[in-house]
């Protein structure tokens, strides 16, 4: 699966956070936009139509499936959405490819020595 | 009234999209409080509009599961190369009846114009009356003619007036 989710990578921002905010639980759209601006400390905000554009090639990819509605929801017209396996193993992939970047960047910044500029003489 | 722009954007969005993702945006709508979230998502609304029709023609009439290929029987993977296209019915009789207009509003224009650009000229229907039998006349009593041919008497008749009436008199 995971040979099958690097083909797919690196996901874009918008896709990452809408996975990432499914992964934990089931969501409708306002949902998951609250849930990537409290991800993101209010950095990265989703419109609708990010969310929904986003939504609908998650879904033809099988990465994400709609519920349909709930019957105890304060809005009907809301739609729940859920993570699915293979959506699991994409974002599983991406975030060690990530993980990776993060590790690489960390090492070079510590090898990389501050150069202090010399002072010149009149 | 900006409830209202945001429904006529979602109105102008491809029927697809609109049918199903259309009310979870109007619920968003919703739930902006201040004024200044409303703009923002009219603003969305008009960019989301514009990249559903220009970068998404794949999802106009709905989403469907990405095909996957499937092995035939012998190992050999298949392919599709194709889908099936097929137009609604609605939208073959639109078409039908705007063609119909243009053609006829185009076939008007041409004739009844001032500006004659092409110098076509789209001859009338004529219909031939049949000729007036007089109740009293019998067939025997109307005077013979002489056979000329129907071209010929139709040239004489189209002779302007003024110049038929002279010729007459001349005769």
């Amino acid at each position: 699966m995971n040979d099958d989710a690097t083909n797919f990578l690196p996901l874009s921002p918008a896709a990452l956070h809408i996975l990432l905010s499914l992964a934990a639980e089931d969501r409708h759209g306002y949902g998951i936009m609250q849930e990537v601006a409290r991800q993101s400390e209010g950095k990265y905000k989703l419109g609708p139509g990010t969310l929904y554009d986003n939504l609908q090639r998650l879904i033809r990819q099988q990465w994400v499936e709609e519920l349909g509605r709930r019957s105890g929801d304060d809005d009907p017209r809301r739609r729940y959405y859920r993570l699915t396996s293979i959506g699991r193993g994409v974002l599983a992939a991406e975030a060690a490819r990530l993980a990776g970047v993060v590790r690489e960047a960390r090492l070079r910044l510590q090898m990389a020595k501050p150069q202090i500029p010399k002072p010149r003489r009149a | 009234m900006l409830r209202s722009l945001y429904c006529c954007l979602l109105r102008l969005h491809p029927p697809g999209f609109r049918r199903r993702f259309g009310d979870e945006m109007l619920s968003i709508f919703d739930q902006a409080s201040r004024r200044a979230e409303a703009f923002k998502l009219v603003g969305d609304g008009l960019f989301s509009l514009a990249r559903q029709w220009g970068l998404r023609s794949e999802f106009w009439h709905g989403i469907s599961p990405a095909p996957t290929p499937q092995p035939a029987s012998d190992g050999v993977p298949s392919f599709a190369t194709i889908d099936p296209f097929r137009p609604r019915t609605a939208a073959v009789v639109h078409g039908l009846v705007l063609s119909t207009a243009v053609f006829c509003l185009t076939c008007f224009a041409i004739r009844y114009s001032w500006i004659h650009v092409l110098h076509v000229r789209i001859p009338e229907v004529q219909f031939e009356s049949p000729p007036v039998i007089e109740p009293g006349a019998g067939t025997s009593a109307m005077p013979e003619e002489p056979a000329v041919p129907r071209q010929e008497r139709r040239a004489k008749n189209d002779v302007p007036g003024p110049f038929r009436a002279e010729s007459g008199a001349e005769g």
